[in-house]
């Protein structure tokens, strides 16, 4: 096994990208360590440099950005996220997604770049980040670049981060008025990542129908997913038995699970059903504008 | 070389020499010979390693010592003070909250982290505070029970 030779502590984030690029592929980026440690101790990754962020200055923390977004700093941990009254304010799915991850230990260490770094099927915030319409913020010797959550991801634990880019934010854009959400989450044990997960934000019309719908997926692909053909049903349209029902059966089809030690593909297909079935119903009887889990 | 680190653990200093990719619980085990952080799944599922940094509960298995420098470090041998045994340790004995005793040390100390911040937590608050860690033995029906008079003692403790 190659040690770790040098855990290093950029000052910015220039010198952090340098160096990353400089040791392409040698380098790794450790944040909260909740993913990424567990892969040095089981030698599937075996860097020579450890790279620390905590130095560089604005990488962790919450605040309102001048057009009314809220922005989140990549060390941010999920406790901070889920107790935070800002997001609560207006992203509250955001919150209640980030108390869902893992236990108290993991959520006080874990990070939202973290988290984002290391895509992992069945992820509670990047399902909400879906709903929420969140776009990250990448930096890297070329410059930065800013990518909508869902083009973010690219398959099984990929993501168009490069090896010599950090993420330096996740911004998520003000909700219109009126939008409600809900985050609904299927495993099998409390500290387990999703089975299923569906977060949905919807804003009404003032009309009785939808004006607009974003749904996220998360556990059926092996990356989040936004269902849209199951948005564009809802979209303009009423909430009803009979459009829910298509929307959640449109669902189904756009999802493509994996098949794992906690349940077949087939199954996770049946759960998207019964979830997005659920959730649908919940924002139709009115929602509380925050999200609820189910336990198994 | 590898880098210095100065620990704060149970309000003792240690300077130490780490190598960058030391986790904290092995230097507290074989560094520091506190072998109250239970080595167990090493993946950050079963609790057995919790210890609190600044008061909370974390996986030192999951921790870069190099990260900890500074930090608060509590285990579990550090909450005794003269000879006294906390009111936690206390209350697990007295309700029988302890079989096997692996996980013992991380689910005292998630509990302390629990109180710590909410004097007076529900059942169901108890339980969310401890879901980060795993006992094969009890059931977890002690373990809640043994949280809860120590809530209720400090006058707390809904039903």
């Amino acid at each position: 096994m190659r040690a770790v030779i040098e855990y290093v502590e950029p000052g910015t984030v220039e010198e952090a990208v340098g160096f990353l690029a400089s040791h392409r592929g040698a380098a790794k980026v450790v944040a909260g360590g909740q993913s990424l440690l567990v892969l040095l101790r089981q030698r599937l990754l075996e860097p020579e440099y450890l790279l620390g962020l905590d130095r560089i200055p604005g990488m962790r923390g919450i605040a309102e950005g001048a057009g009314g977004e809220l922005v989140i700093g990549p060390l941010t941990t999920h406790r901070e996220i889920a107790a935070s009254p800002l997001v609560r304010k207006g992203w509250a799915l955001l919150a209640e997604a980030a108390e869902q991850v893992g236990s108290p230990p993991v959520r006080n260490a874990g990070t939202i770049g973290g988290n984002l770094g290391f895509p992992m099927i069945g992820a509670d915030p990047p399902v909400a980040l879906v709903a929420l319409g969140a776009r990250i913020s990448l930096a890297g010797p070329r410059g930065t670049r800013t990518v909508a959550v869902e083009e973010f991801y690219r398959g099984y634990m990929e993501s168009v981060l490069e090896p010599d880019e950090i993420i330096t934010q996740v911004a998520l854009p003000p909700q219109p008025a009126g939008t409600r959400g809900t985050y609904l989450k299927y495993r099998l044990r409390g500290i387990d990542r999703a089975l299923v997960a569906v977060a949905v934000t919807l804003t009404p019309d003032g009309r009785g129908s939808c004006k607009e719908i974003r749904i996220g997926l998360g556990g059926v692909r092996p990356a989040p997913v936004r269902a849209l053909q199951a948005e564009a049903i809802l979209r303009r349209a009423r909430l009803t038995e009979e459009t829910i029902s298509r929307a959640a059966q449109a669902a189904v089809e756009e999802v493509e699970p994996v098949s794992d030690l906690s349940g077949s593909a087939e199954y996770r297909k049946k759960l998207v059903k019964v979830f997005v079935t659920r959730a649908l119903r919940q924002l139709a009887a009115g929602g509380s504008g925050v999200g609820r889990v189910h336990e198994s | 070389m590898n880098p210095e680190v100065t620990l704060r653990v149970n309000g003792r200093r240690y300077e130490l020499q780490v190598r960058p990719d030391r986790l904290l619980l092995d230097v507290l085990r074989d560094e520091l010979r506190l072998t109250g952080a239970r080595r167990g799944c090493e993946t950050g599922y079963c609790g057995a390693c919790t210890v609190l940094l600044d008061g909370q509960a974390v996986h030192a298995c999951c921790l870069l010592a190099v990260r900890a420098g500074g930090r608060e470090i509590q285990t579990i041998e550090g909450l005794a003070s003269n000879g006294k045994l906390h009111p936690l340790q206390r209350a697990f004995i007295e309700e029988g909250a302890v079989q096997c005793g692996y996980c013992t040390p991380g689910m005292i100390l998630s509990a302390k982290a629990l109180l710590d911040e909410n004097p007076a937590p529900g059942p169901e608050e108890i339980r969310q505070g401890i879901s980060g860690n795993l006992c094969r033995c009890t059931g977890y029906v002690k373990i809640i029970r043994a949280i809860q008079t120590v809530a209720q003692a400090k006058g707390g403790g809904r039903p």
